[in-house]
């Protein structure tokens, strides 16, 4: 109870800080920089674009270690954990597949080009999707858990996928972040590397109140038996 | 364990040719896939559209066909005397593996002849056509074969298989019908280099993935 305590403790001064942070890198995005020079002002929805598909992928790889760890250690807060994981990158790559649409009619001319990562991220949204539909479809907890547990770790291939997209086949999507540095203007750089981490922080305190909520909610369902 | 995962094969391959069910089931299905695609796709646009469709008719009788490997032990009761038979769960995935494959493997033999008729169509490269239907078909076997028994415990199974293997399986999709269309347009084995390096790789790794995870997919 004591470190349960201590945690929230920290979430809470996480998703404080994210949101400010969010807050003023948002006021970076939108009024410090700006114009860019080809792509005007459509070009500021990037900073809300880019970090919540970094943190949707990073959250999904969350999912996978989550997953794992109920396969070896067959508890309900791993399976909880993976679940609101899974839960909440999902929403994040949503509002990622909404706003890149968005920017691309107004970069590229039209709302979906079937572009390789275009593609290859609605096909991850795809397999979470389907994640859930299968844990809604059984009944019983530990079935349920396993299935969903083992699906996650083959539905992790289109993540690499998404982020190698890219790379692999020529696409309209730049490559931002190399090996050797950011392919961005400084100024840019100094925005769009903290609203990563603001969308991370709140990120993860969704997943925390999300996996804490089915915790709780666990518990009751145990005493209710 | 090589003899193992053959006993499971010949043991399956023994039970469906006693009855033909599946086999004849898939058959037909692909048959009159093949006849609605016949009648809805436009006589001008056929040799363009005809990879697409080809490949089509095997990914929809694929997905009826490979889940049955492991439902019929569920409907006939034999899945609790296959758990409890001295074979690794290794053995038996690999053995199902390879019953589909040869369920495959009967299927491109009839279905595209077949199509190639009912569709006029000129095939520049019919052995790499083969080569890349087949390759691509192995990896839809490895992945439905071992997804197919995530959704034994689950209600509406059949609606619901489609939904969780394609979009694992969507790499491979795309990549044997770009293959297919370059070997149908009369490309060679360097042109689909690329494809095949990619279709391989897929199936490694879906491969270990399965291996890895079996185990746990046929608990109680």
């Amino acid at each position: 109870m004591e470190i349960e305590k201590k945690t929230q403790g920290i979430i809470m001064l996480i998703s404080v800080a994210g949101f400010l942070l969010a807050i003023l890198c948002g006021y970076g995005a939108l009024i410090y920089l700006g114009p860019e020079k080809t792509l005007g002002d459509s070009y500021r929805i990037f900073f809300f674009h880019t970090p919540s598909a970094i943190v949707s992928l990073l959250g999904f790889t969350g999912t996978l270690i989550f997953s794992v760890r109920y396969l070896i250690r067959r508890d309900v807060e791993s399976d909880i954990y993976a679940v609101s994981t899974a839960k909440v990158s999902l929403v994040f790559v949503t509002i990622a597949l909404i706003m890149g649409s968005i920017w691309a009619k107004f970069a590229w001319g039209e709302y979906w080009n079937w572009d390789p990562r275009e593609t290859a991220v609605l096909i991850l949204w795809f397999v979470y999707a389907g994640y859930f539909a299968l844990r809604s479809a059984i009944d019983e907890f530990d079935a349920r858990a396993r299935s969903s547990a083992i699906f996650a770790v083959f539905g992790y291939v289109t993540v690499p996928l998404a982020y190698l997209s890219t790379r692999i086949w020529a696409s309209l999507h730049p490559v931002i972040i190399h090996t050797t540095g950011m392919n961005l203007e400084p100024r840019m750089v100094m925005v769009f590397v903290p609203m990563i981490f603001a969308v991370l922080m709140i990120y993860i305190s969704f997943v925390w109140i999300d996996g804490r909520l089915k915790k709780i909610e666990y518990q009751l369902m145990e005493v209710v038996e | 364990m090589l003899r193992h995962i053959k006993e499971i094969a010949i043991k399956d391959l023994r039970l469906e040719f006693r009855t033909k069910s599946t086999l004849n089931f898939m058959l037909l299905f692909a048959l009159i896939t093949s006849m609605m695609f016949s009648i809805s796709v436009p006589f001008q646009s056929i040799q363009g559209t005809a990879p697409g469709l080809l490949w089509l008719v095997f990914l929809f009788v694929g997905l009826m066909g490979f889940s049955r490997a492991f439902l019929r032990e569920v409907e006939l009761g034999t899945l609790d005397g296959l758990k409890s038979a001295p074979v690794s769960p290794s053995d038996i995935l690999l053995g199902k593996v390879i019953y589909n494959l040869v369920l495959v493997l009967i299927m491109e033999a009839i279905i595209v002849p077949v199509f190639i008729g009912l569709f006029d169509l000129e095939i520049g490269n019919l052995p790499l056509a083969f080569l890349v239907i087949t390759t691509g078909n192995a990896g839809f076997v490895v992945v439905s074969s071992s997804l197919s028994t995530l959704v034994l415990r689950a209600r509406s199974r059949e609606l619901l298989a489609p939904l969780i293997m394609f979009p694992v399986i969507y790499p491979v999709i795309s990549t044997t019908i770009s293959g297919l269309r370059m070997a149908m347009g009369g490309g060679v084995l360097m042109d689909v280099k690329n494809e095949f390096i990619l279709l391989v790789s897929f199936i490694i790794i879906m491969l270990i993935v399965s291996l890895l995870t079996f185990e746990y997919a046929l608990e109680d």
